[in-house]
C-alpha cells in the first residue's frame, strides 16, 4: 500500500464514520417523530441551539435532540453495580459496536473514484489510479458483514453474564438464542442472492443488478427474490431487536435486558450498535444486494422512494406504518442534481454520492415495525432520561 | 476470570420459599423497584428458564396506616384520604365512604345528589378502566394506543376538575351530600367527551382487539377459574372475566342503580383478554348509563337539610347564631354519628370496596375499615402468574389492575 491509497482509504473511513454518526443521531430523530405523528403527539422539539451573543434558537424541529442526548450520555456518571465482572463489563460495548463500524468497510457507496480527475491538482500524484468507493474492497463481502455481525452477540452475552444481575442474565440469554436464531434466516435468505450472482463479492452483486430481467424488469435482487427479501427484513428486524422482537431489551419485564447494569455513554454504545447495526445490515445487503445502487439515480431524481414490500409483522398493533416519506415528514423536498451531469464512471465523493447512498436506507431502517414502536424510541429516551 | 461473589443486602421480606423446586431453577426478585409492578409490589418468582414456576407476592411498601389515620380525624375530615385509596377512580371511594357514614346517621339523600353521584361514580369508573388498559397495553409495548386512552383520560379528569377543583383527588363527597352542584354547561362538555371516547375508544378497539401480538400475549394467559376465582375473594371485572356475573350494582342495588337499564359484560374464560374485554365494554355501559343519567337529573338540592351533618349556608353563618354554632359544631366536632356499626360496599372499578366503620357516638369515628378489592386480589394473584412465561407476568400483572393506594392503605 502506498501513500494514496492510505490517503483515499483514510478519506474514505473518515467519510463513512462521518455519515455513520451523522445519520444515527438523525435517524433516532425520525423514529420519535414518526412516532409522534403516529400517537397524536409533536415529538421532539426542545433542544435547540442558541446562536452565541443572540437570543436566536435554532430548534429546527427538533433535530439537535440526538447531539444533545449524545453529550448528555457523554456527560453522565458511568454507574457500575456492586458486584461485576471488570474484564467483561467493559469489554460488552466495545464489542458490541466495533464490529458492526467494521461492516461498514466492505460496503460500497458509489462506482470507481478517480480522484485525479476530480481533483486536477493532484492528477500528478495520484498518476491515474482508479479506486472503487468501498473502504475494502474485499473478495468476501458478504461474508465479511456476516462475519463482523455475528460478533455482536458475544457483546451482548459478555454485558449481560458480566453485570451479576438476573435480569441481565435473562436478558443475554434471550439476545443470544433471538440473535443465533434469526442469524440462520438471514444467511439463508442471502444465499439466493449468492446463488443468482455467482459471487459475494458486494462490489459486482452491485453491479450485476444493473441490467434488466425479462426485457422489463429492473435486475435486482428483490425480483428475483422477493420472498427472501421480506424474510430478510423481518429477520432484520429480529436481529436489531426492535420493536416487535425486543424481547432481550422487554422493557416491561426486564428492564433493559442485557445492558441493564450499564450507564451512561456505555449504555449509550449498546443503543448505537442497534441502530448502526441494523443500517450496516440493511446498506451491505439490502441496499447493496437487493437494490442496484449506481445507475438507478436516472430515474430518481427526488428522494422519494419507491413502494417496497413491508413484512407483515410491520404493523404491530394493526396500523398501517407510515412510509417513512422524508420530504413529508418536514425536511424539505431534497434535490439530486441532475445525475447526467454526474459521470458514472467518476463519481465524485460529494454529498449527492452520500445522499443517494444513505437515504434510502435511511427510509429503510426507520420504515418496518416503528408502528406502535414508539415505544422503542420512547423507551430509548426514557432510558436516555433515566 | 471468575465473577465475585454476590454481596447484596439481606432480603427485608420473608418469602415463602427461598429455595427452587428443581435444582435448574432461578429465584428472582421482581420489585417493588421494577418498572411493572407499580413500586409497591414485590413478587418472589421461581422461574426455570423463561417459565415462571412459582410466585410469591408481596405488598404493604404504600402502608401508610390509613385505617388508625383515620380514628384521629372528624368523619369529615378523612374524606381526603378515602380520596386517596383508588387514586384512579377517587370519587367511588368518596361516595362509598360517605354511604356507610350516612347507613350510620340513617339518612336518605336527596334524588339530585343520588343521580349526580351515579352519574360521577361511572365517570370515575371510565377513567380507571382506560388508565388500566392503557397502562397494560403500554406494558406490552402499545405507547400508540397507551396515548389514545390516556388523552382522552385527560380530558376527563380535567372536566372533573372543573367540578371538583382537582384533577386526582377530588374530596368531593360529603356526608349527606356533595361540596357543590354543577357548574353551567357542565353536562354540555360531558356530552362531547362522551363522543370524543366513542372515537379515541374505537381506535384502540381497531388496534388491538384483533391483533395477532395482542391476543398471543393476552388470550389463555392468566387464566383463573370462576370456583377459583370465588374462593380466594376475587371481585369486579377479574370475577366477572371468568364468567360469572356478580356486580354490586346489579346485585344490592346502591343510589341509582336500580333505576337504570345496564348489563354485565362477562368474559368466557378469565384470561388477560377477558379482562381487558369486560373493562372495555364496561366502559361502554357506563356511558349508557350516564346518557341516562343525563336525562334523569332534575334541579333541586345537592345536601340533604340536616343540622348533624350539612354545613349551615355561609350566609346565614355570618347571620344566625344557631347557624353560626352549627358551623362550628360541625367543623370542630365533626358530625354526629351515633354509635353502632355499619358496611357499605360499593362496585368499585377493580371490585367490591367496601367500608365498615364503627362508631362510639360523636364526631370522629372509632374504626375504619376498608375492603379493597386490590389488597384481596393480591392474595389471589399467584394462581394467575404460576406456570405461564415471564413475560406473561407484565400483563397479567397489568390487567389485575393493582392500586398501591387501596391495596397497602
Amino acid at each position: 500500500m502506498n501513500a494514496q491509497d492510505l490517503a483515499i482509504s483514510l478519506v474514505y473511513i473518515a467519510y463513512a464514520l462521518a455519515v455513520l454518526l451523522t445519520f444515527g443521531a438523525i435517524l433516532t430523530w425520525v423514529e420519535r417523530k414518526q412516532a409522534a405523528i403516529m400517537s397524536d403527539r409533536i415529538g421532539a422539539n426542545r433542544a435547540y441551539v442558541r446562536i452565541p451573543f443572540t437570543q436566536v434558537k435554532l430548534i429546527w424541529l427538533g433535530l439537535f435532540h440526538g447531539m444533545a442526548d449524545g453529550l448528555k450520555l457523554l456527560l453522565k456518571e458511568d454507574f457500575k453495580p456492586l458486584a461485576y465482572d471488570k474484564l467483561a463489563y467493559a469489554l460488552g460495548p466495545w464489542l458490541a459496536i466495533v464490529p458492526v463500524l467494521l461492516v461498514f468497510a466492505v460496503v460500497p457507496f458509489g462506482g470507481t473514484l478517480d480522484p485525479g480527475r476530480l481533483f486536477p491538482s493532484l492528477a500528478g500524484w495520484f498518476g491515474g489510479r482508479t479506486y472503487p468507493m468501498q473502504i475494502a474492497p474485499i473478495d468476501a463481502g458478504i461474508l465479511i458483514v456476516f462475519a463482523f455481525s455475528g460478533i455482536t452477540i458475544i457483546g451482548a452475552m459478555l454485558a449481560g453474564w458480566s453485570s451479576a444481575n438476573k435480569f441481565s442474565l435473562l436478558g443475554a440469554l434471550r439476545a443470544g438464542s433471538q440473535l443465533i436464531s434469526y442469524e440462520l434466516v438471514m444467511g439463508l435468505t442471502v444465499l439466493g442472492i449468492v446463488l443468482i450472482f455467482g459471487t459475494v463479492n458486494l462490489g459486482t452483486i452491485v453491479e450485476q443488478q444493473s441490467g434488466t430481467a425479462l426485457g422489463f424488469l429492473p435486475a435486482w435482487g428483490i425480483v428475483y427474490q422477493p420472498f427472501a427479501a421480506v424474510l430478510f427484513l423481518i429477520a432484520g428486524i429480529a436481529e436489531n431487536k426492535r420493536i416487535p422482537f425486543d424481547l432481550p431489551e422487554a422493557e416491561s419485564e426486564l428492564i433493559s435486558g442485557y445492558f441493564t447494569e450499564y450507564s451512561a455513554m456505555k449504555q449509550g454504545v449498546f443503543m448505537l450498535s442497534g441502530i448502526h447495526r441494523d443500517r450496516g445490515h440493511r446498506c451491505a445487503v439490502r441496499h447493496a444486494v437487493l437494490r442496484r445502487l449506481q445507475p438507478a439515480v436516472d430515474e430518481r431524481h427526488r428522494l422519494r422512494l419507491p413502494g417496497r414490500p413491508r413484512p407483515a409483522t410491520q404493523s404491530r398493533l394493526g396500523r398501517r406504518a407510515a412510509v417513512a416519506d422524508l420530504p413529508r415528514q418536514g425536511l424539505p423536498a431534497l434535490q439530486l442534481p441532475d445525475p447526467r451531469a454526474v459521470d458514472s464512471a467518476a463519481l465524485p465523493l460529494g454529498p449527492a454520492a452520500a445522499l443517494r447512498m444513505e437515504v434510502p436506507a435511511a427510509a429503510g431502517h426507520c420504515q418496518p415495525g416503528r408502528d406502535g414502536g414508539c415505544a422503542v424510541g420512547a423507551a430509548g429516551m426514557r432510558r436516555a432520561m433515566t | 476470570m471468575s465473577l465475585p461473589p454476590l454481596t447484596t443486602l439481606p432480603n427485608p421480606i420473608r418469602p415463602a420459599f427461598t429455595k427452587g423446586l428443581t435444582p435448574g431453577s432461578v429465584i428472582v426478585n421482581i420489585g417493588p423497584s421494577h418498572p411493572a409492578t407499580h413500586g409497591t409490589i414485590q413478587i418472589v418468582a421461581e422461574i426455570s428458564g423463561e417459565r415462571v414456576v412459582r410466585t410469591d407476592v408481596h405488598c404493604g411498601y404504600l402502608h401508610r396506616g390509613f385505617e388508625k389515620e383515620c380514628e384521629s380525624h372528624t368523619w369529615h375530615t378523612l374524606i381526603p384520604y378515602v380520596d386517596r385509596l383508588n387514586y384512579c377512580s377517587a370519587l367511588i371511594n368518596d361516595f362509598a365512604y360517605c354511604e356507610a357514614v350516612e347507613k350510620l346517621m340513617g339518612i336518605e339523600l336527596t334524588p339530585r345528589c343520588r343521580h349526580l353521584r351515579t352519574l360521577l361514580a361511572e365517570y370515575s369508573r371510565i377513567a380507571d378502566h382506560l388508565t388500566c388498559v392503557a397502562a397494560a397495553l403500554m406494558e406490552m409495548g402499545a405507547m400508540t394506543a397507551f396515548l389514545y386512552l390516556v388523552t382522552i383520560r385527560d380530558y376527563v379528569y380535567e372536566h372533573i376538575a372543573d367540578l371538583t377543583g382537582a384533577r386526582v383527588t377530588h374530596s368531593y363527597g360529603r356526608i349527606g351530600g356533595l361540596a357543590r352542584d354543577l357548574p353551567d354547561g357542565w353536562l354540555q362538555r360531558l356530552e362531547e367527551i362522551l363522543d370524543q371516547m366513542d372515537t379515541f375508544v374505537d381506535r384502540v378497539h381497531g388496534l388491538v382487539d384483533r391483533n395477532r401480538i395482542f391476543i398471543d400475549r393476552m388470550r389463555d394467559v392468566g387464566v383463573i377459574a370462576t370456583a377459583e376465582a370465588i374462593n380466594w375473594g376475587f371481585t369486579g371485572p377479574i370475577l366477572r372475566s371468568t364468567g360469572a356475573p356478580r356486580d354490586l350494582r346489579k346485585d344490592t342495588p346502591y343510589l341509582s342503580y336500580g333505576e337504570l337499564e345496564f348489563e354485565i359484560p362477562v368474559g368466557i374464560k378469565g384470561d388477560n383478554y377477558d379482562r381487558y374485554y369486560v373493562r372495555m365494554r364496561e366502559i361502554d355501559e357506563s356511558k349508557h348509563m350516564i346518557r341516562q343519567l343525563i336525562d334523569m337529573l332534575q334541579p333541586g338540592p345537592i345536601s340533604v337539610d340536616d343540622r348533624r351533618c350539612t354545613l349551615p349556608d355561609k350566609q346565614a353563618v355570618y347571620t344566625e347564631i344557631e347557624a353560626l354554632i352549627n358551623h362550628f359544631k360541625l367543623i370542630m366536632e365533626g358530625p354526629q354519628v351515633p354509635a353502632g356499626e355499619a358496611y357499605s360496599a360499593h362496585e368499585g372499578a377493580n371490585g367490591e370496596l367496601g367500608f365498615y366503620l364503627v362508631s362510639v357516638g360523636g364526631g370522629v369515628p372509632w374504626k375504619v375499615h376498608c375492603r379493597s378489592p386490590s389488597f384481596v386480589h393480591m392474595g389471589g394473584v399467584h394462581r394467575m402468574l404460576d406456570g405461564y412465561q415471564l413475560a406473561d407476568l407484565v400483563p397479567t400483572f397489568g390487567s389485575v389492575n393493582m392500586i398501591g393506594g387501596e391495596c397497602d392503605r
